[in-house]
């Protein structure tokens, strides 16, 4: 062990130095409290035997700065002093200093009082490795949170069904919380969504929301083997079912949760949901390109056991988008110093709505890193968003698409399959095609500005010795009669589009019933 | 669809195929990105569209673009087997007679 001595007077020092050396220590003299405070700088002693009396900085003196720093570790102070009066000996200990010894110094009073400081520094090594422990024990806990949170409480979304195309953000708050989702893949064309949100924060509130989550399973298998094939347990039922479950042990835990429960069926086109006292589900028409927000239809679980829980239908367009999601999103800080709130996700989402779910899942990330306010703070941000796209197969009445520019290859292949008994040549199917992809990406990249997708009906018929192309889609108008011819000399790059309507087909008639645009095109073969 | 450019060397020339059944308004910009080095790197470029079984206007627009960039370094941009479809929009719109077209790339190199 490493002991500081500091005294001015040089043969004080060396016969405290030579004694101490001789009970084992290792010994460092300063000549006066400078010196003294410029050694521990330089390496770590935890005794000192400090003289009272110095110049420059006496040992009262250095004790008090010594206590005012804040060292790792604790240092074991003795003031060496001639004075033995009671008023100087707390001073001392006040100051800050742990023992004392009087000059001229006692051998075994020396001993003894080191031996005091070895079982002090010793009691102080425990209590640090305590605290180093305690502070792994919280670390991990924080570990086993998230870890609860990735692996219980969120789910990935299926990425098997077709018709229906679903993404999620999960992003936990520091502290982990109670927001879960689940989704249930029922079959061809049914895919069931649940998003939750259970009261408090922390590992408790995390285990009651994975407890809800293996209840809610529960139950669905428990009516599915008793209903059958052909009954699938609707939303309000499988509700019911679950707050009968799990009711009276959220009352006792003094929690309830929210939650959301929908079921999207593709084949039907509607989805039919049950919200309680979750936020407001966002409903993004594709045709319209309006956002209407879908209340609560009960209220949340744990609150009472005798609720009737209603569920509410909605029919789905192809190109809908909707999102289910936790108050982590509508508690975000905007820059104006409020909360976004449900208007103003709504709000938000409106020109956002056309995006692929990739690219809205992106923006949905940067909404909660851009919004104000530290890390600390933050709700568990989820968001699940559930785009219908339809079957994408064309059917009597033609082809409905949610379409972007890589469906397009979708729309030619279909009127293809409709030309094919026509009996065109090689060079008149090559126009027809040729038409109908340059109307139709028109309509994509045009009719809604900024939108890089819209919802596409295309409805193509054989006709007398040819075929008919109807495309209808909403958003501004495209007057094709006014469109500048285009430059063929090589200078410009764009423009052709309309040029090559024109050229390819017989006939081509564009009409706008309000915000509706339709194109009817012709072609008969020539004799 | 997915679109990539295998390209070969010839003398001064690069030979650049397209690798991909079309080019259209979704992989125009796969095609760019792919072919800006190719322009770097040369002022003697053969585009083989052998594969390419169907182009829109956004895809000829493309091809206008390379034949600009070309031009003002004082190059050439030849282009090679095009399909009856692609070629049906080039007369459609007059631009077989602004691009150099030849029926293989060896009737192009020579």
């Amino acid at each position: 062990m490493r002991i500081l001595v500091a005294d001015d007077d040089e043969v004080s020092a060396l016969v405290l130095s030579d004694r101490l050396a001789d009970l084992g220590y290792e010994v460092t003299v300063a000549r006066d409290g400078a010196e003294a405070w410029q050694f521990m700088q330089e390496a770590e002693y935890r005794l000192l035997v400090l003289d009272w009396m110095m110049p420059e900085l006496d040992g009262m003196e250095l004790c008090r700065r010594i206590r005012a720093g804040q060292a790792d570790r604790y240092t074991y102070i003795i003031l060496l002093t001639g004075r033995t009066d009671r008023q100087d000996r707390l001073e001392a200990l006040e100051g800050g200093a742990d023992d004392f010894l009087t000059k001229p110094l006692d051998e075994a009073e020396l001993q003894a009082r080191l031996q005091a400081a070895a079982r002090i520094l010793r009691s102080e090594d425990l209590l640090r490795q305590s605290n180093q422990e305690l502070q792994r024990a919280r670390s991990k806990e924080l570990e086993i949170g998230a870890h609860i949170q990735r692996r219980l409480l969120y789910s990935p979304p299926p990425s098997t069904i077709n018709a229906i195309r679903t993404a999620s953000v999960s992003i936990p708050s520091q502290s982990v919380d109670g927001d879960f989702c689940d989704f249930f893949d029922l079959g061809e064309s049914i895919v069931d969504v649940v998003v939750g949100d259970v009261m408090g924060k922390g590992v408790p509130a995390a285990l009651v929301g994975a407890g809800i989550k293996t209840s809610l399973q529960r139950c669905l298998l428990d009516l599915v083997m008793r209903a059958g094939k052909k009954d699938l347990p609707g939303p309000a039922n499988l509700i019911r079912a679950l707050d009968k479950l799990v009711c009276a042990e959220l009352i006792q835990l003094n929690t309830f949760l929210t939650l959301c429960y929908a079921r999207f069926d593709a084949d039907e086109a509607r989805m039919r949901y049950v919200n309680c006292g979750h936020p407001k589900i966002v409903h993004w028409q594709a045709n319209e390109g309006v956002v209407r927000l879908l209340d609560a239809t009960a209220v949340p679980l744990g609150f009472t056991d005798s609720e009737a829980y209603v569920e509410q239908e909605v029919t789905l367009a192809v190109g809908d988008l909707v999102l289910f999601y936790s108050d982590g999103i509508t508690d975000l800080k905007t820059e104006a110093g409020g909360r976004l709130g449900t208007s103003g996700f709504a709000e938000w989402i409106g020109p956002r709505a056309h995006l692929a779910l990739s690219d809205l899942t992106r923006e949905l990330v940067d909404l909660q890193a851009a919004s104000p306010g530290g890390v600390a703070i933050r709700d568990d941000f989820t968001c699940v968003a559930v785009r219908y796209v339809g079957s994408e197969v064309p059917g009597p009445d033609g082809l409905r698409l949610w379409a972007h520019e890589g469906a397009l290859r979708k729309v030619r292949d279909y009127v293809a399959s409709i030309c094919e008994p026509v009996g065109f040549s090689r060079k008149q199917l090559g126009e027809v095609l040729l038409a109908v992809q340059e109307a139709a990406s028109n309509a994509v990249r045009h009719a809604r500005s900024g939108h890089s997708a819209i919802p596409l009906e295309i409805k193509a018929s054989q006709i007398e010795k040819g075929v008919r192309v109807e495309l209808q889609y909403p958003g501004g108008p495209f007057d094709v009669d006014h469109v500048p011819p285009p430059v063929l000399d090589g200078s410009k790059v764009g423009g052709f589009g309309v040029a090559i309507i024109r050229q390819c087909m017989d006939f081509v008639d564009y009409s706008a019933d309000g915000d509706s645009n339709r194109l009817v095109l012709e072609k008969r073969i020539k004799d | 669809m997915a679109l990539t450019l295998e390209t070969t060397q010839s003398g001064d020339a690069y030979v650049a195929k397209i690798i991909g059944e079309s080019l259209e308004t979704d992989n125009v910009a796969m095609f760019r990105t792919a072919i800006a080095p190719v322009l770097d790197r040369s002022k003697s470029i053969v585009l083989d569209l052998s594969l390419v079984g169907f182009m829109d206007s956004t895809g000829l627009g493309a091809m206008l673009s390379c034949l600009r960039s070309v031009k003002a370094k004082g190059g050439t941009l030849k282009l090679t087997n095009l399909t009856p479809e692609v070629r049906q929009l080039f007369e459609m719109v007059l631009m077989d007679r602004v691009f150099e077209i030849y029926p293989d790339v060896a009737s192009a190199l020579s």
